[in-house]
């Protein structure tokens, strides 16, 4: 095999990994609710720029990609203590990047498509509700939330 | 160069094909968060009521009374607390008084004026503690004693009840 | 004919929920002097306006003769006195919270520069008033009509903390006696280190086969020294002798584990005789 022949099939290699590479996807800020009160059920909109939890992910222009969350029923507290979290029909918001791109409100509790049109590059906020109760135990809670997307 | 290059469109296809065939899923991970604080309610929940008033007639709403002043208080439970009333001696209408006074209260742990401690109503701290659910109840009530030739008006006044925790 | 329904309006007003106050969270402000600030959380749970306003001043937990907790407050308190009430402030200090409406209150400490090392305490008062109260009363009974509205004030305890702080707790005296359905519990406490004591005080009585017959478990703190007065209940015990055993630890189920300053538990009992 000529060295030639090889500088080429090292190169469509290197042209194989993007291909195979069309979806990078990142979680950038956590949905905080901050500070909740016993007995006061609190709400934080996707359009919140401190609060809401934030995705982002890049994939290739042409492509219909599929945005599919797994959200917790609850999240986990001090010693066992969980607390009741809820998402809405309006708590997704997926927004490409581009400037003519506009943003689209979701439900993320199903699963949604989106035809990239104009971005390659989509950021995906997330709000949500949890509802102590009137006892609910002090203290930190947490879960986790995951967006998986599909590149068809 | 010609094999090489037929060879190359070949992979290039092949990996095209593979590409679009299989939908490619990736995923990623938040967390959601928040921190639950426990809070202290104090409410005035229910206005002290005197109904009808005629001029030269006294009238009373006891802390048992249907329209007795109710104040709710929500805290940790069984903590030790504190409540203490700035009362008003006089409501005002313009410069019109209407004395108030002969002030009556009860703290309970459950929303009863009857079963709990009595006391009367002052600037000095009346101890109480909540429930085992966090919860007490302050009661209040008082004559007013209006003169016979009291004006006619609206009078009012403010109940302050402050608890110290 | 717009009078009957006044007078039907007005008469129903007395039980009416007026619902005038704040919440306020959390119930205990802590803050370190490294960030200096702290924040509270205000809700109005109400239907209608209300008119928080915020200061402080300085106080701290004692108990009187007879064991009840009271507050001690000190208009001018002087050097011996650690007192944070004239260098904490609230951001915003005046505010109208809508119904259901939340507001986030900064605390922020300016400390004297050359701060010791310790903790400083004040009390932050948060004053909420309703609007106007309906007036009872009926309009054709001789015009005479009473509104009393209803202004609601919690004070709450703010501890402001430099440099590492400890606790302790000293505890003498336990004794108790029957007190018509209940015992009466009465100890001395003094606080050691440099840090006010905040913790829980549990109570068993314990009958001669060993087992817990009666208990109680109550939130405490002791600033200084006081002498509080407990109770458990002991209707429809059997007469005769029991071990009273009292613990105070320094946990807090209420309060976040990172501002709790650890203490070895601190015990003692005491033979009590039930009628």
């Amino acid at each position: 095999m000529s060295p030639r022949f090889l500088w080429l099939l090292g190169l469509l290699a290197g042209t194989a990994s993007p291909l195979s590479a069309q979806l990078t996807i990142q979680g950038d800020r956590n949905l905080a609710f901050g500070v909740v009160i016993q007995g006061v059920a609190a709400s934080v909109v996707p359009s919140d720029p401190v609060k809401s939890g934030e995705f982002e992910f890049t994939s290739v222009i042409g492509k219909t990609i599929q945005i599919a969350f797994t959200l917790p029923p609850r999240l986990n507290g001090p010693t066992g203590a969980t607390m009741p979290i809820a998402f809405g029909a309006t708590d997704a918001i997926a927004m490409g990047t581009a400037p003519s791109s506009i943003a689209v409100t979701f439900d993320p509790r199903t699963a949604k498509q989106f035809n990239l049109v104009t971005s390659a590059r989509i950021l995906v906020f997330l709000g949500g509700r949890v509802t102590p109760a009137a006892n609910q135990r002090t203290g930190s809670y947490s879960n986790t939330v995951t967006m998986t997307v599909t590149v068809f | 160069m010609r094999i090489a290059l037929k060879v190359s469109a070949v992979v290039l296809a092949t990996l095209s094909l593979a590409a679009s065939a299989q939908a490619q899923t990736n995923s990623a991970n938040i967390t959601a968060t928040a921190v639950v604080q426990q809070p202290i309610t104090v409410t005035g929940a229910v206005q002290l009521g005197f109904g009808n008033v005629f001029p030269g007639v006294a009238k009373s709403v006891a802390v048992t009374g249907a329209t007795a002043g109710r104040f709710d208080i929500l805290g940790q439970a069984s903590a030790p607390a504190n409540l203490a009333f700035t009362l008003p001696s006089n409501l005002t209408s313009g410069a019109n008084n209407l004395p108030i006074g002969t002030w009556t209260g009860h703290v309970n742990t459950t929303n009863n004026a009857s079963t709990g401690t009595n006391f009367t109503p002052s600037a000095s701290l009346q101890p109480f503690s909540f429930s085992g659910t966090g919860q007490a109840f302050a009661f209040v009530g008082a004559t007013v004693t209006p003169a016979s030739n009291q004006v006619a008006g609206t009078y009012t006044g403010t109940v302050t009840l402050t608890v110290t925790y | 004919m717009r009078l009957p329904l006044v007078v039907l309006v007005l008469a129903s007003l007395p039980r009416l929920v007026v619902a005038q106050g704040v919440l306020v969270a959390p119930h205990a402000i802590y803050m370190d002097h490294r960030t200096r600030s702290g924040s509270i959380t205000l809700y109005n749970p109400g239907n209608d306006p209300v008119e928080v306003s915020l200061s402080t001043m300085f106080g701290y937990p004692i108990t009187d003769s007879a064991g009840d907790f009271q507050l001690r407050t000190v208009e001018d308190p002087d050097s011996t006195l650690p007192s944070a009430a004239k260098w904490i402030q609230a951001f915003p200090r005046r505010m109208t919270l809508g119904p259901l409406e939340r507001q986030t209150v900064r605390l922020l400490g300016k400390p004297p520069a050359g701060l010791a090392d310790g903790e400083y305490w004040a009390r932050l008062v948060v004053s909420a008033k309703g609007g106007a109260v309906p007036v009872s009363g009926v309009a054709d009974t001789g015009s005479i009509q009473v509104g009393l509205t209803l202004e609601v004030r919690t004070i709450l305890p703010m501890l402001y903390r430099k440099g590492k702080v400890t606790t302790g707790l000293t505890m003498t005296g336990l004794h108790a006696g029957v007190e018509h359905d209940s015992l009466a519990i009465r100890a001395h406490l003094t606080r050691e280190g440099s840090a006010a004591f905040v913790g829980t005080v549990a109570g068993a009585l314990i009958d001669s086969a060993g087992h817990a017959v009666s208990r109680f478990k109550v939130p405490s703190a002791v600033y200084l020294e006081t002498d509080p007065r407990f109770t458990m209940p002991v209707a429809g015990l059997a007469s005769g002798p029991y071990r009273l055993r009292l613990e105070i630890t320094s946990a807090r189920e209420d309060l976040p584990s990172d501002v709790i300053l650890p203490m070895p538990p601190v015990r003692d009992s005491v033979e009590v005789r039930l009628p």
